[in-house]
């Protein structure tokens, strides 16, 4: 059985995926599905309610997330929602994360560039996915209830577990 | 002089056939791709919500979040064009815009009703106590996202005038809303709140009347042209045949109400 996980740096997109779930939830069931079609949220969350209520359980069960200011930066950028939507989008973001507590902690870039063994990392997967290992090293998480959470497979989950940071992409712990 | 005069009504003759409709076959496929298509799917959608009497209504910002204005659904240009040679259509589409506002208006006149009810009140209080709310293992503050409470009253209210369901445990509201649902609708039937509340039932009957009556102008209309025109209602060339499912991929129109 997989241990609790009591804090997890998270990475922008299942970032994204459990603030517009929170957004739906909190609505209409017609606005919501709406809010899901108008929206980028993970591939793995679209068509299975199942998956959304594991992966909203799983945010719940959470104590202590953390992210980077690189992460929020990215979230405008990235959710798709208009007008009256993306206001709505923002103010249930911003409730939730305060009674989550989230975390949110400021990597510099130039801190990154004098960390020897993320330095080139910066310039192969950007200073947000760096950022995020370099956070994660910082709170500890190298153990299965201190982790960072992220959906990129490709990228940043291979990087953080060459830095020993113990790293799960989220589709994995919904099955 | 007689001569100049014949020649020149020759002319406007010959003018005007050359102004004479010409709808081909690529404008049809345009009206069907951006105006007729995307409308029929949107209308059926409505019927399908009125019939179930859900207006699917919104106290913030106060709209319909599902029944929209013809145009919510169409390209305009293409939708401006495809009225100019159907003026019945132009007088369903003018009907039921009047009706979707007549309908919002009277959604939102239940809901003032309904948050301003002494009634309503009273049910709140009585099923949000902290007995009631720990046997449904929540809190208020989990139940209303920490909202004041006439924010609360209004989003009960507002599930009372679309005559909500049952509701997955997927919405926060559902372990409330699941519990009580039948009482929160008697409350349409308290003599202070019933002819409001049968006025909006009327009203969105009415609707849907206006709906059906469009959708089926709109299919006459598409049969019409795509039997004289020789245009599938679909382009072949977007329909994906995959095992056991025929998926159409029609190029989304230009939508002007996006969330």
């Amino acid at each position: 059985m997989r241990a609790r996980i009591v804090t997890a740096v998270v990475d922008t997109s299942p970032l994204l995926s459990a603030l517009i779930l929170e957004y739906m939830r909190r609505s209409s069931p017609v606005r919501s599905e709406n809010i899901l079609r108008n929206s980028r949220i993970a591939d793995y969350l679209q068509h299975d309610q199942k998956r959304r209520m594991n992966f909203v359980r799983l945010f719940e069960s959470i104590p202590n997330i953390l992210t980077t200011s690189h992460v929020l930066g990215e979230l405008q950028g990235l959710q798709r929602l208009k007008e009256d939507y993306q206001r709505g989008f923002w103010e249930c973001a911003m409730q939730w994360l305060s009674a989550k507590g989230l975390d949110e902690r400021l990597v510099k870039l130039l801190d990154l560039h004098g960390d020897t063994s993320l330095r080139r990392a910066v310039g192969e997967v950007g200073s947000t996915d760096a950022g995020l290992v370099s956070l994660a090293r910082q709170v500890g998480c190298f153990t299965p209830d201190k982790v960072l959470l992220t959906d990129d497979q490709r990228t940043l989950a291979p990087l953080a577990r060459q830095q020993q940071v113990y790293c799960y992409v989220v589709e994995d712990l919904l099955l | 002089m007689e001569e100049c005069q014949k020649e020149m009504h020759m002319s406007k003759k010959a003018r005007s056939r050359k102004k004479a409709p010409a709808i081909g076959p690529r404008i049809v496929r345009a009206w069907f791709d951006t105006v007729i298509n995307p409308l029929l799917n949107g209308l059926e959608k409505e019927q399908h919500l009125l019939a179930q009497h859900n207006w699917t209504w919104e106290f913030s910002p106060p709209s319909l979040e599902a029944i929209h204005r013809v145009q919510a659904y169409v390209d305009r240009n293409n939708l401006e064009h495809f009225t100019q040679h159907y003026p019945v259509v132009a007088r369903a589409i003018e009907e039921h815009d009047q009706q979707q506002l007549l309908l919002l208006q009277h959604c939102q006149q239940l809901q003032s009703l309904l948050v301003g009810s002494p009634e309503l009140l009273a049910l709140y209080q009585q099923v949000t106590t902290p007995e009631a709310l720990a046997e449904m293992g929540t809190t208020i503050e989990q139940l209303f996202s920490g909202s004041p409470q006439e924010q609360r009253l209004n989003l009960l209210a507002q599930y009372i005038v679309n005559h909500a369901g049952e509701l997955s445990y997927f919405y926060i509201i559902a372990p409330l809303w699941n519990k009580h649902r039948q009482a929160f609708l008697t409350l349409l039937e308290h003599p202070s709140i019933r002819s409001t509340s049968e006025a909006m039932n009327k009203a969105g009957e009415a609707m849907w009347r206006s709906v059906d009556k469009l959708l089926r102008l709109l299919k006459e209309v598409r049969q019409k042209l795509a039997e004289e025109h020789d245009v599938p209602y679909v382009e072949p060339s977007t329909v994906v045949v995959e095992p056991a499912v025929v998926r159409y991929m029609v190029p989304p129109p230009h939508v002007t109400h996006t969330p």
